[in-house]
């Protein structure tokens, strides 16, 4: 990419086409680089950290010019890894990149006395440098006014206006990034190390130019007084979470349905169409329900980010964080967690994309590790089954019935655990490089059709691209485990249920399931629990039918019969029913916090741009969930006198 | 001169107290709605990298303040400061200090 020398000189490369965008978070950078590089952007993080950068190209003239979107930062003082990363960037020094030409300084009109100290700072690294102003409609609308003419004479800079969400002036940035290379370069930097003289030279540049601030935008501020307000705002935070929260069950749930009843079908379809029994249950099973696996995720993703992108566009993603920060500082969170956490709770896969839209990547690791163990909508199904073998329908506690008291508590404890872990991740091994504490809240906006289908595209074309690969991978690994060796003479004559749960304890995973035996003999787990453990890495809901199929129920789907029956079948309670009050609290226990989830594990790998935080998850989920369901064992041994 | 919407952290006005606790200066999480302070400074023992980030934010000596709302549970606080509406929690605003007031 670069073409001159390893210790090169950095004058100035006429010609360059690569050009930076560089801007306050919230300037409008993004919707412009969307509407410069249209589809042909790839999203993704920087070697080695979990900032995101987007890359995209646009064509201008006949050729190509690179355009790297930035992540927001307020200065070039690098006080977070996120910030240090655009320095690094536009100093060339990352490992395999060469260093880019030109800086578009992208400044938001309303605020443009601090995005002047951001200029100062980008103009004095002594690259061909240009600025767009942005929210310059804005900036008039609210009775302000500035004359970019004489703007880009007191910068020395060209200066180009846009409204980029409307596509306005968009050209003129086009022609202005087709000479990149012979933009202006500091002859006499701006002053830089004495904030006063800073200050003087902003107060003379803005003077120069005729600018004159806005008014605060009166809309805004009075929904704001609704929607701040103590208790009204707090009421319709609360209603908006809920709605979230409901449309991704109500309208996601049924297309996630129909996905699964489609490839279900398709998978038996096949199988039917396939002679050799073996290669029909690969086609089946793993092929076509490992697709299925992927492709089941997509509605909740897209509809997430429907829902996220038009709260954030909107400006009401701030908003919630204000009204939830004095409750996510508990966990050393920031409110803009909240959101991710909220998500988490239908499934962590899209809460772990969510999180892209926080500021500090620190934040965003701990709560991409804790997210996890909010309780996820797989895990119910596990949690029906085993609430049910635990206690009868009609117990009662007071008013309430015995399972949903229980099954609320699992909800509760859930919740509680996410937010220790981030506590002490934060105060651990994230505790250096967070930033304090800001938050900007920006004018209510109304997002165009345009900004919200790239906000959605984006993420969902990443997924099944990256993340479904992984999960695909993974669900065929697990079949072979637990499909070989076959044992076709062995299974001769045998009726289905018998032969595959025969072929399951003869199975790789059975011989796994028999060595780790004694590591939850404690939990009082036996080594066919231990089989449906392995098995529900592939989604933690497999957790049912893999037991199924393990005890030969007649219907792997509802084997909470044949599970009540199950007995050990060797070792000091031989004879005794495995699935005992301890056994089945243990159990509710450890699927609580254990990352029984190859899904979640390949998002994360895929957002943390590496295999350690997905390695730090699973380590200490599972010392969480081994420790905790010993305990439950324990107690409930106790309480029971079992 | 109304200085009614401040208070010190031990609760007594602003007016009253500044005179007897000459060293515990008026900082800006004392603010209360509808309050306009401008910055002073920042106090001896803040974190440096904090000072610059919030000069970057606007919170520069000489720069007008004015406090929007506190949010339910009382933290964060939304300030108006050079032309932007931006939300520091106590933590943060307990650094920078304010002398004039005004409402």
């Amino acid at each position: 990419m670069s073409c001159h020398a390893e210790n090169g000189d950095r004058d100035l490369l006429t010609g360059t086409r690569d050009v930076a965008l560089i801007g306050c978070p919230n300037a409008g950078k993004s919707s412009l680089f969307n509407r410069l590089t249209g589809l042909s952007a790839t999203t993704g993080n920087y070697p080695g950290v979990t900032v995101t950068r987007s890359r995209g190209k646009a064509r201008i003239d006949g050729a190509d010019v690179t355009i790297t979107d930035l992540p927001g930062t307020y200065s070039l003082s690098a006080a977070s890894p996120d910030e240090q990363v655009v320095l690094d960037h536009i100093q060339g020094r990352l490992p395999g990149e060469g260093e880019f030409g030109s800086s578009l300084v992208v400044m938001d009109a309303t605020t443009l006395e601090r995005s002047m100290i951001l200029f100062a700072h980008v103009f004095e690294l002594g690259r061909p440098t240009a600025v767009v102003l942005t929210m310059v409609d804005e900036l008039r609308a609210g009775g302000g006014d500035i004359d970019s003419a004489r703007l880009s004479q007191a910068l020395g800079v060209p200066v180009a206006e846009v409204v980029a969400h409307k596509g306005r002036g968009v050209d003129e940035v086009r022609e202005l990034l087709g000479r990149a290379g012979d933009w202006p370069t500091a002859v006499v930097p701006p002053p830089t190390a004495d904030r006063g003289e800073t200050r003087e030279w902003i107060d003379s540049v803005l003077a120069t130019s005729g600018y004159r601030a806005n008014r605060p935008n009166a809309t805004t501020r009075g929904i704001d007084r609704i929607l701040l307000h103590p208790v009204w705002g707090v009421a319709v935070f609360f209603l908006v979470m809920f709605l979230f929260f409901q449309t991704i069950f109500t309208v996601a749930a049924p297309a996630q349905g129909w996905i699964e009843t489609l490839f279900a079908a398709l998978g038996e379809w096949a199988g039917e169409r396939i002679e050799q029994p073996l290669v029909a249950d690969f086609v089946s099973t793993a092929l076509i329900g490992g697709v299925g696996g992927v492709l089941v995720f997509l509605p909740q993703i897209a509809l997430l980010y429907v829902l996220i992108s038009i709260l954030e566009s909107v400006g009401y993603m701030s908003r919630a964080a204000f009204l939830m920060d004095r409750v996510m500082a508990h966990s050393g969170l920031d409110g803009r967690a909240f959101v991710a956490m909220l998500s988490s709770m239908a499934c962590a896969v899209p809460g772990i994309m969510a999180t892209r839209t926080m500021a500090s990547s620190r934040d965003r690791i701990a709560t991409i590790l804790s997210a996890p163990l909010m309780t996820c909508s797989a895990r119910l199904p596990v949690y029906v089954l085993l609430i049910a073998m635990l206690v009868p329908d009609d117990a009662r506690f007071g008013p309430f019935g015995w399972q949903g008291t229980i099954l609320f508590l699992m909800y509760v404890l859930g919740g509680l655990a996410a937010l220790t872990v981030a506590r002490v991740l934060k105060a651990t091994i994230l505790r250096r490089g967070s930033l304090p504490f800001y938050l900007e809240m920006p004018p209510y906006r109304i997002p165009t059709p345009r900004q919200i289908a790239r906000a959605v595209w984006a993420p969902v074309w990443m997924f099944t691209r990256k993340v479904g690969t992984i999960i695909l991978a993974a669900t065929i690994a697990l079949w072979a485990l637990m499909s070989f060796p076959a044992n076709t003479a062995a299974t001769e004559g045998m009726d289905e249920p018998e032969a595959s749960a025969y072929v399951l304890e003869h199975s790789i995973a059975g011989q796994i399931g028999h060595v780790i035996e004694p590591v939850f003999a404690p939990q009082g787990f036996d080594w066919r629990i231990d089989v449906g453990l392995l098995g529900s890495f592939a989604a933690r809901e497999v957790f049912v039918s893999t037991m199924g199929q393990v005890v030969a129920a007649d219907n792997a789907d509802e084997p909470a019969d044949a599970l009540s029956a199950m007995t050990y079948t060797h070792g000091p309670n031989e004879g005794e029913k495995v699935f005992s009050a301890p056994t089945i609290a243990a159990l509710l226990v450890f699927f609580a916090f254990a990352m029984q989830c190859v899904s979640t594990l390949a998002t994360m790998r895929r957002e943390t741009n590496s295999w350690k935080w997905p390695a730090v998850a699973t380590a200490d989920m599972f010392v969480l969930a081994w420790v905790g369901s010993w305990l439950a064992a324990v107690i409930v041994r106790l309480v029971t006198g079992g | 001169m109304d200085v009614l919407p401040f208070s010190t952290a031990t609760g007594r006005t602003l007016g009253r107290s500044t005179a007897s606790s000459k060293d515990r200066a008026t900082c800006l999480d004392s603010i209360r709605p509808g309050g306009t302070a401008r910055i002073a400074g920042f106090s001896a023992d803040a974190d440096p990298v904090l000072c610059q980030r919030l000069q970057d934010l606007g919170f520069h000596p000489g720069a007008e303040v004015s406090c929007l709302r506190v949010a339910p549970l009382g933290c964060p606080l939304m300030l108006r400061v050079g032309n932007a509406d931006l939300c520091l929690r106590k933590q943060q605003a307990r650094s920078i200090q304010i002398d004039l007031v005004a409402s």
